[in-house]
């Protein structure tokens, strides 16, 4: 059962060059496009095959509002604001959140017409009772963190709710792409114990373990969806979730995959979108006496050949990258300064050392074929490796007490500018491998406290460049992940440009004739 | 008999509280933390402080065996970490589908295994004999997820005559369940049958060899009215016994069966808990599996008597 998101899924930090003061902006359809050259029609059920299983719906667990279940979680509870390209955000229930030159003053403002599916508004008051359910300990919320960076809101009007942050964030939007802007209602539930959601659909069945199905919500505040229903089917193994979409059983699956992906681009009764959705690197911990040496780090990068292993691994699927914003589109540094492929400038560095290390991986087919490469490519040039694999349960744990000397890390908390922050400044929540650089925090931190765009990717280029100098992480590829789906799909938002993973099943339809 | 009866409960009970006993301490071994799986990375050491004692893992072993005894003694089998319901609720919601499965799929080894032995025995050592027993051997050596596969290409991909996977109640639908069964039932029983069909064989030829068998003969019975009438219900203990305890073991889930095709059964909950550190659900779906041996062996053991109440039954 694998996941894309082994650490970054508990966390719903998401995307986003905040937009610049005062901008606001209605949700637009351009992420909704056309699939195929039949029109999409109205009505019918579609069936999505999930890779895990969901016990409950509320957003509170961690697990509903991972990349793979979004396609579930949002259908029901819409967020405030939704994906776009290259890591930015747009607004979606929200007609917009803007923020003041500090990035410290935040003002959502909320679309008319937002109702519950039982009909209940929701208000700005709403929000603020949603935010402080997932803040509360009792609720056991993954995103207790984001909320605790919130030192008041208020609510002036029915449409309004301000923050005030402890910090300057200006990525503070891409949050409400996920827990804290999915806004369930504190004071009403479902005949399934779920909270109640505004998005497209509600929960008509519960399955647990084994199926959920929607129907429409008759108090949807936007366009009516295309589906009458929706049915999501709990298959956990990849193989068989594949026969099923072969075989028409279910028409939409999630896959992470790259030779599903190729055998479904062969197959002319299946479709593919999918786009980079995680980034993989190896962890270095810097407090190991043989990876302190600056050198011998720079040397480990050289042996490592960034586009044989997108080949051999992702089979082409996904690219090399090199430094943290590598997916963020415009942002992103034209030279990070990372070392390049050169296998005899590593072993000139690492043969005379006699280096011996352990590279960590957790227990998965995708993982264990990666750390088996990297010990290939590190063995040429000297390096003896010998690879760990690591039930994914304890792999965390590992991570955060720094039992390990090399560990390989895959993670989408970098689908959004924030993302670095964690991973790279000295007090960031993952920075297992020890790193402290202060020009890393205070680009980092200078980033984070505007919204000017060019002044966030000069920032950018900075933390990336003295990131490429030290070289704490060993970065290898981007992996690509999305949905397979039947022929007879004939509408389905363009993600193909996203860095998080997301398709509001509002918006898929089937073509004429299915 | 009563006093057979008597004693095993008494060993059951005592069994049982082995077993509570090892898995408290089994998985308080376990590593991982699950307040770090439950609130994420970037949790602060304070929030997961507190979820630990609102969950109560900041106790000691002993201290958590006490509350999780006097709790199942109450019929309190603790709540899920995942979903907050009742760990009983959990189990009993998908008890239905497990055991479905189960007594489907030992149905189809049964009447497999009663064909293929009865057919060898009667043409022992000819070349049907030697088929049937080279195919059970077959289909002991294919691993159960690869029959599932096989069958999954076959006949939903190819033949697109079976759902490839997916479970519907039965009191949801009663045709589209029994269809939904079809794969899973037939995965289960083929690996099975070989197992009984071999069991059942050597018994039979056994029994067959007794003298008063040949008495049967002699007042002429025909060779088949005499496997079936006379021969196979003293063959059928150690058959019986299989069955049974094959039962009891499955009840605990099959979770190849359950991952290929789909199906919400107990198997795939207990590996669900395992790796999100569910440890209420381990602990109560472990108790439940170890019940369902110790319950079906004693069932076993009735039967056994039953069949051939002058045979040694201990």
């Amino acid at each position: 059962m694998a996941s894309v998101i082994t650490i970054g899924c508990a966390l719903s930090f998401l995307a986003g060059c905040g937009n610049a003061n005062g901008s606001s902006g209605t949700s637009s359809d351009s992420t909704n496009s056309s699939t195929s050259s039949v029109a999409p029609r109205q009505g019918g059920n579609l069936t999505i095959g999930l890779d895990r299983e969901v016990q409950t719906l509320d957003i509170a667990s961690s697990i509903t509002t991972q990349q793979p279940l979004l396609i579930l979680s949002t259908a029901v509870y819409e967020p405030l604001m939704k994906a776009g390209k290259d890591g930015s955000v747009e607004p979606d229930m929200a007609k917009s959140l803007t923020s003041d030159a500090t990035a410290t003053q935040w003002k959502l403002t909320l679309r008319d017409g937002l109702k519950f599916s039982d009909g209940t508004p929701l208000t700005s008051k709403e929000v603020v009772a949603h935010i402080k359910r997932l803040g509360d300990p009792a609720t056991k919320s993954s995103a207790m963190a984001q909320v605790a960076q919130i030192k008041q809101m208020d609510t002036p009007d029915a449409a309004t709710v301000t923050f005030a942050l402890a910090r300057p964030n200006a990525d503070f939007a891409a949050q409400f792409t996920r827990a804290l802007g999915m806004i369930e209602s504190t004071t009403a539930k479902d005949p399934f114990g779920f909270p109640l959601g505004a998005g497209p659909y509600q929960v008509s069945d519960f399955t647990p373990g084994s199926s959920v199905k929607l129907t429409k919500n008759a108090n949807y505040w936007g366009d009516k969806p295309y589906l009458d229903t929706v049915t999501y089917k709990m298959i956990p193994d990849a193989d068989s979730r594949f026969q099923s979409l072969k075989s028409g059983d279910i028409d939409l699956m999630w896959s992470e995959s790259a030779s599903q992906f190729q055998e479904a681009a062969k197959d002319s009764s299946l479709k593919v979108m999918k786009a980079p959705a995680s980034m993989s690197m190896v962890l270095l911990n810097l407090k190991d006496a043989q990876l302190a040496d600056a050198s011998v780090r720079k040397a480990l990068a050289q042996a490592i050949d960034r586009k044989a292993l997108n080949a051999v691994v992702n089979l082409g699927e996904g690219k090399p990258i090199d430094n943290p914003y590598a997916l963020l589109g415009g942002v992103a540094p034209k030279d990070a300064n990372y070392p390049q492929y050169d296998l005899n400038a590593a072993k000139s560095v690492l043969e005379s050392k006699h280096i011996k290390l352990t590279l960590n991986c957790e227990n998965r087919p995708d993982t264990v074929q990666r750390a088996t490469a990297l010990k290939d490519m590190l063995g040429k040039a000297g390096v003896d490796i010998t690879v760990t694999p690591v039930e994914s349960a304890n792999y965390t744990s590992q991570l955060m007490s720094g039992e390990f000397q090399m560990a390989d890390f895959v993670t989408s908390v970098l689908s959004d500018p924030s993302g670095a922050q964690y991973l790279f400044t000295s007090k960031g929540p993952y920075n297992f491998t020890g790193y402290a650089n202060t020009t890393v925090d205070s680009a980092i931190a200078a980033a984070s406290a505007t919204t000017d765009e060019s002044k966030r990717a000069a920032a950018f280029a900075t933390a990336s460049k003295a990131l490429g100098k030290d070289v704490p992480v060993l970065w290898t590829t981007a992996t690509n992940a999305g949905f397979i789906m039947s022929n007879k799909i004939a509408a389905f938002p363009d993600i193909s440009h996203n860095t998080l993973i997301e398709a509001q099943a509002g918006k898929i339809a089937l073509g004429e004739g299915h | 008999m009563r006093k057979t009866i008597g004693t095993r409960i008494v060993r059951s009970i005592l069994v049982l509280l082995v077993v509570i006993v090892a898995v408290n301490h089994l998985v308080a071994l376990l590593p991982g933390d699950a307040t770090m799986l439950l609130l994420g990375q970037d949790a602060t050491a304070q929030q997961r402080a507190q979820l630990r004692q609102d969950l109560g893992l900041d106790k000691t072993e002993l201290q958590r065996l006490g509350g999780w005894f006097g709790g199942i003694l109450r019929g309190d089998w603790g709540t899920s970490f995942a979903s907050g319901r009742p760990v009983l609720h959990e189990i009993a919601s998908r008890l239905p589908v497990t055991l479905e499965v189960v007594l489907l799929g030992q149905a189809v080894a049964v009447i497999l295994a009663l064909l293929i032995a009865t057919f060898s025995v009667r043409h022992i050592n000819g070349a049907a004999d030697r088929t049937l027993s080279g195919l059970s051997f077959l289909m002991l050596s294919v691993p159960s997820f690869v029959i599932g596969l096989l069958l999954i290409y076959i006949f939903a991909v190819t033949l697109n005559v079976l759902p490839a996977s997916g479970y519907v109640p039965f009191a949801q639908n009663p045709g589209k369940n029994l269809v939904t069964m079809i794969m899973p039932a037939l995965t289960m029983g083929l690996g099975e049958a070989a197992v009984y069909a071999r069991t059942l064989r050597g018994s039979l030829i056994a029994t067959m060899s007794q003298p008063y068998m040949d008495a049967a003969h002699a007042r002429g019975a025909s060779p088949w009215k005499a496997l079936w009438t006379r021969a196979l219900r003293p063959s059928s203990v150690s058959f019986v016994t299989l069955v049974g305890m094959n039962i009891g073991v499955s009840m605990g889930g099959s979770l190849i069966i359950e991952n290929i095709f789909g199906i919400p059964g107990i198997g795939r909950l207990a590996v669900t808990a395992l790796q999100g550190r569910d440890i209420p659900l381990l602990q109560g779906i472990v108790v439940f599996a170890a019940c369902a041996v110790l319950i079906m062996s004693m069932l076993v053991d009735v039967a056994a008597y039953l069949i051939n109440p002058s045979g040694a039954h201990e």
